[in-house]
């Protein structure tokens, strides 16, 4: 029991460690007999937090139960994917920026450990300033992933920052790209499941539009 | 020990203030959605064929404070004010839409913590002024924030006003019928009150709006507001927060309905003198008498009359 209790810690102090950008956290981290399995359980936090943030969209469609459940997992399995090709793009542009690399599991762990801004993910919730702590947090996030690669690859301020911004980037690119098809193949689910023409999505409720229940044919006619 | 302190109530309140949109999200994923589906029939509806005559000209709906724990707890100092507009001739006043709930469920009704909401109202009758009644204060306005957000406030908005048609149709009103209805939203009653003209304002009903003292935002729900009288005071703090808090109403923003609202005219805004938002010197304060010898209640409920009967309003400019 006192191991598990020890291993809650460790997590912990790693994900405050990360929040306060302190530099010497891959030192402590290199250490830790569980290193793996710290940064598996940081990023496991910052995803279920990051898609309870996320999960008003499916409040608003109605997802409940099982619907609820897929959903949320497949949303974590895009996530994790996303995450994976951050990695393996750092890992690909690394060694060409620098001439060494810490190895593909090492940049991996990481990566993962670099999430812990986004354990707060579920702020995202709160009315209003949701949104803006979501933003906050993804800065954030790029900001620990500069000092994980900085540490990792033992590169100074600009190369480090090269080698950050072209992973996160390559991330955000695929992600911007992708989010196109990737919502024309869940409409297509969403049709044959629930019969219903279109799943609202979160960008559609972001962008302030205003939305009606699915079936009301609705049609603003009184705009002033 | 007082920073612990100070930490475990920052750590409540955004707890607080991210289950804060769960009750309008419960509501619109159980029953919400098809209820707000007929709404939005109903008033989209030309003619529903009941020419039944309605029995007043105008209508106002009074959406109370953030203060409110129920659809009828108006708080004593703002009777006198509802006692006039009730008087106006060929004007129906409604008074029973609790705004801080999408069902126009009381704090007290059946609600997990009803237990608790009942303590805090006993404790606050016995003494008004009591810590804990600032926690109704705390709930109330987190769902003002919520009826803002551009993610939740659809859903949250279209609840309210779903209850503030049904309140219209209990008092004999045609939606189909073109009768001006005023909605008179006090402190955080008001940004609820342009978040619900969203869909109030669809079809034949002109929508206008009193804030009093409004924490306002830029809510989508402007663009149906036919016209908005914004009263307030110069020293009122938290009405110049809404003003900073939502960039929609910064000077000059763009793609914002309280900047187009502005540009064509259909926002007025009116100080009334030197009130605050609440403690003394507040907008329904009887005891202080200002220069014209009004007291600074006389004044709102002067100004708030002027407004229903297209008069001008008579402002007061020292202490």
């Amino acid at each position: 029991m006192d191991g598990f209790f020890d291993f809650i810690a460790s997590v912990g102090l790693a994900i405050w460690l990360m929040l306060t950008l302190d530099q010497n956290t891959l030192g402590w981290f290199r250490a830790h007999p569980l290193n793996l399995e710290i940064s598996a359980t940081v990023a496991a936090l910052a995803g279920i937090s990051t898609l309870l943030g996320n999960s008003v969209v499916l409040f608003l469609n109605r997802v409940r139960g099982w619907r609820f459940l897929v959903t949320v997992l497949l949303n974590g399995l895009a996530m994790v994917l996303l995450y994976a090709l951050q990695a393996s793009m750092i890992a690909v542009i690394g060694p060409l920026v620098v001439g060494h690399t810490p190895g593909l599991i090492a940049i991996m762990r990481g990566v993962m450990l670099a999430t812990a801004p986004m354990v707060f993910g579920f702020l995202g919730l709160i009315p209003y300033a949701g949104p803006a702590i979501t933003r906050m947090l993804q800065a954030w996030g790029v900001l620990t992933l500069w000092i994980v690669v900085a540490a990792l690859f033992e590169a100074g301020f600009w190369p480090s920052l090269m080698i950050t911004l072209i992973g996160w980037g390559a991330m955000q690119l695929l992600s911007w790209g992708l989010s196109r098809p990737v919502s024309w193949v869940g409409d297509q689910i969403w049709r044959v499941v629930t019969g219903k023409p279109s799943m609202m999505t979160g960008h559609d409720l972001l962008s302030g539009q205003m939305f009606m229940p699915l079936d009301a044919g609705f049609q603003a006619k009184g705009e002033r | 020990m007082i920073t612990t302190l100070l930490i475990g109530l920052a750590v409540f309140a955004l707890l607080a203030l991210t289950v804060a949109p769960l009750d309008a999200l419960g509501w619109w994923s159980h029953k919400g959605a098809d209820e707000a589906a007929q709404l939005v029939a109903d008033i989209l509806d030309e003619d529903d064929g009941d020419d039944t005559p309605e029995p007043y000209e105008h209508y106002v709906v009074y959406l109370s404070g953030i203060g409110a724990i129920d659809g009828l707890s108006v708080p004593p100092e703002e009777e006198p004010l509802l006692a006039a507009i009730a008087a106006l001739p060929n004007t129906c006043l409604i008074r029973d839409v609790f705004p801080y709930s999408v069902a126009n469920r009381g704090l007290t009704a059946q609600r997990p913590l009803s237990w608790l909401w009942r303590r805090i109202e006993r404790a606050r009758l016995k003494k008004p002024e009591a810590i804990a009644g600032m926690l109704v204060n705390a709930r109330n306005a987190m769902q003002l924030f919520v009826s803002a957000d551009r993610r939740y406030g659809p859903a949250y908005n279209i609840g309210t006003a779903r209850e503030v048609v049904l309140a219209l149709r209990r008092n004999g009103y045609q939606l189909d019928g073109g009768k001006p209805v005023t909605l008179i939203g006090w402190s955080g009653g008001a940004q609820i009150s342009i978040g619900a003209a969203a869909y109030l304002g669809l079809g034949k009903m002109p929508v206008r709006v009193v804030s009093i003292g409004g924490m306002l935002s830029d809510d989508p729900g402007l663009n149906r507001v036919e016209h908005l009288w914004h009263l307030r005071g110069s020293k009122d703090i938290l009405e110049k927060l809404g003003g900073v808090m939502f960039a929609g109403r910064w000077p000059h923003a763009v793609f914002s309905p309280w900047s187009d609202a502005l540009a064509d005219g259909r926002i007025d805004v009116i100080e009334l003198g030197p009130m605050h938002h609440s403690g003394k010197l507040h907008y329904f304060d009887e005891k202080t008498i200002a220069g014209d010898g009004r007291s600074y209640l006389q004044v709102t409920t002067d100004a708030v009359i002027a407004v229903l009967t297209g008069q001008p309003v008579r402002a007061i400019t020292a202490d």
